[in-house]
């Protein structure tokens, strides 16, 4: 268990450790042979306006995704049409496609939108929302779809036997027993559309561009330790939100989404 | 003559002299309302980018913007947008991508555009910088071992140098590769005899980072490879103990590799592009730049005056002898797709 925690945490620990190390370098120095808190307070304003950016739009991406695929899982999971499995493959097909060629496929597109009605969303907000929405919805339609194949429907019939509306069954009764599965959809698109990096290096531009994108841009070509100092924010910065939903609605819930436990 | 005469007359008189003093300062050239993009690589260079001409163009009015991406991938977005409004204004580019630039009909031709500094701009692009390719090796890990400084590219197939040895996957570029065929009989239209020697060697380590393989030099873990002199000069600035050499490629001594730019066709703000290379190929923006990056200008007096400093003058080629003497690929015969093609049925791991 050390060695697997070792193993889990070194990098960390290692990304942390050198953006501690005082001095000008191009290169990763651990351990630091000089301790400064120097590379924290020259972290450039435009890795902060991206983190908000990423922040922003991850959420967003996260609200989005969950819009389509609650309806999505409640169609698949219950309905009874032709073709019904044809549609969850389709559904699903984003998480075969390479994100590069995603990337790609949205900069034609949006090309192609421009030439055709004068809307080309490429280089703002609702461009990248829409690619990362692409990617992201298959994520949470596998977790809402999980947890709604182990609902005991009973608990709707009883409901609407005690004169529920079926939008209040819904409301009061099927959604608290499905929230672990929207949840964990919520945190899953959170985490692929904050990470992301190929699809936003074709829709971004300098006025949206995502952290991700930055930290590429700055890796590509040079690296100062203000990259190590940042990126140990926001691991400080994660830690502390998974403290704050373990208070709040408790890791286990996130794991009986996935696992094959009854709500 | 009246007094009233006289007194228009010094009126006039006057207000030639003001005229004269604050006419000059009102033909400062202004952008006020102009957005200029520029592609460009990221990291320190744009942001030296930035504060050598970016705020120039700021400070006249101008809002600057930089699309940061490495060349090619800067490409691909100007074929992505093809027939509709360019991604940027602006292409800093090598001169690996001249070819493929020249021939798509993305950039203008500059033999109108106001670039003074510019000694011929009858093309599409000019030449901003030079890249010197070469070797780097830890000196003092080789006089630990008692090895002889490398002089050849073949001299890193050594067995002795076997993990120590890191060498430039081809998305870095061609440079060693065509290098080491030269050696042997081979040329950049035939790199087969470097990639059956390499493949020989099979060595360990291919290195498609510039950023990575200097914690290698720095960890000890890499004592030598080819590599270009920018990272020569940054690595030793941060106390690696690290020299250069520029090894024999046919009858000439290391290789040598151009920064272009250039102004993108279709572009709304051509004079505020034709200012931004004017302003990158000033003296004083060409020295500063240039010795921060460890590249050598195009501008002879900056050139002259990097040669004064000793770091640079340890690691470079500061002399238009001794540029002139390095071998520069022929990127209009070269075919960089075949290059990579046989790169990755040979050697790829």
């Amino acid at each position: 268990m050390i060695a697997l925690y070792g193993f889990l945490f070194a990098p960390l620990v290692v990304v942390a450790g050198a953006s501690l190390a005082g001095g000008e370098r191009p290169y990763v120095s651990f351990p630091p042979d000089r301790l400064s808190f120097e590379w924290y307070g020259r972290i450039p304003a435009r890795y902060v306006e991206s983190i908000g950016l990423s922040v922003l739009l991850a959420g967003a991406t996260a609200v989005c995704a969950l819009a389509l695929a609650v309806p999505a899982a409640l169609g698949l999971v219950r309905g009874r049409f032709a073709g019904r499995e044809a549609v969850a493959l389709f559904l699903r097909a984003p998480l075969q496609i390479p994100f590069i060629v995603v990337g790609i496929a949205f900069l034609q597109l949006y090309y192609a939108l421009g030439a055709a009605v004068g809307i080309n969303p490429r280089g703002r907000f609702v461009g990248l929302l829409l690619g990362h929405v692409f990617l992201t919805t298959p994520y949470a339609l596998g977790t809402v779809t999980a947890v709604l194949q182990r609902f005991n429907r009973r608990l709707e019939e009883a409901a609407r036997t005690l004169g529920a509306t079926p939008w209040r069954t819904f409301r009061r009764v099927t959604l608290p027993v499905i929230m672990p599965g929207i949840y964990a959809g919520a945190l899953y698109a959170f985490i692929v559309s904050f990470g992301e990096v190929p699809v936003a290096l074709f829709l971004a531009n300098p006025r949206v561009a995502t952290f991700p994108v930055e930290l590429f841009g700055a890796l590509q070509f040079d690296f100062n330790p203000s990259l190590l100092a940042v990126s140990t924010l926001i691991l400080c910065l994660s830690l502390a939100i998974i403290v704050v939903f373990q208070r709040i609605i408790g890791i286990d819930a996130l794991l009986r989404a996935t696992a094959g436990r009854d709500p | 003559m009246t007094q009233t005469f006289r007194r228009w007359i010094g009126a006039l008189l006057l207000a030639g002299a003001a005229l004269a003093i604050v006419g000059p300062a009102t033909a400062e050239e202004r952008f006020d309302g102009v957005t200029i993009r520029v592609a460009t690589w990221g990291g320190s260079w744009r942001d030296r980018i930035h504060e050598l001409i970016g705020t120039e163009l700021e400070r006249r009015g101008a809002k600057v913007e930089y699309v940061v991406a490495n060349a090619l991938e800067n490409f691909n977005k100007l074929i992505a947008a093809r027939d509709s409004k360019p991604p940027f204004d602006v292409m800093e580019f090598q001169s690996d991508l001249w070819k493929p630039l020249l021939e798509s009909g993305f950039l203008m031709k500059l033999t109108n555009a106001d670039i003074p500094n510019a000694p011929t701009h009858d093309s599409v692009a000019v030449s901003t910088w030079t890249l010197e390719e070469g070797i780097v090796y830890n000196t003092e890990k080789f006089k630990e071992n008692g090895l002889p400084a490398p002089q050849r590219y073949s001299d890193l197939l050594d067995p002795k140098l076997a993990n120590r040895v890191a060498w430039p996957d081809i998305s870095y570029g061609p440079y060693a590769l065509i290098g080491l065929s030269t050696e042997f009989g081979g040329s950049e239209l035939d790199v087969d005899p470097g990639l059956a020697r390499l493949k020989q060697a099979a060595l360990p380590y291919f290195y498609r980072s510039s950023v990575e393989l200097s914690t290698k030099f720095a960890s000890g873990d890499v004592w030598v490879a080819p590599w270009h002199a920018g990272w020569a000069v940054r690595v030793k600035r941060a106390g690696l103990p690290v020299a250069m050499v520029f090894p024999q490629v046919k009858d000439r001594h290391g290789v040598i590799a151009s920064g272009m730019i250039g102004i993108v066709k279709d572009t709304e703000v051509e004079k505020a592009a034709a200012f931004w290379i004017n302003r990158y190929l000033s003296p004083e923006v060409q020295l500063a730049f240039c010795s921060a990056n460890g590249i050598a200008p195009v501008n002879p007096h900056a050139l002259e005056t990097m040669r004064g400093d000793p770091l640079l003058s340890s690691l470079m080629l500061l002399s238009p002898a001794d540029i002139a003497k390095a071998y520069a690929v022929d990127w209009n015969r070269i075919d960089l797709a075949d290059i990579v093609d046989k790169w990755n049925r040979t050697t790829a791991k």
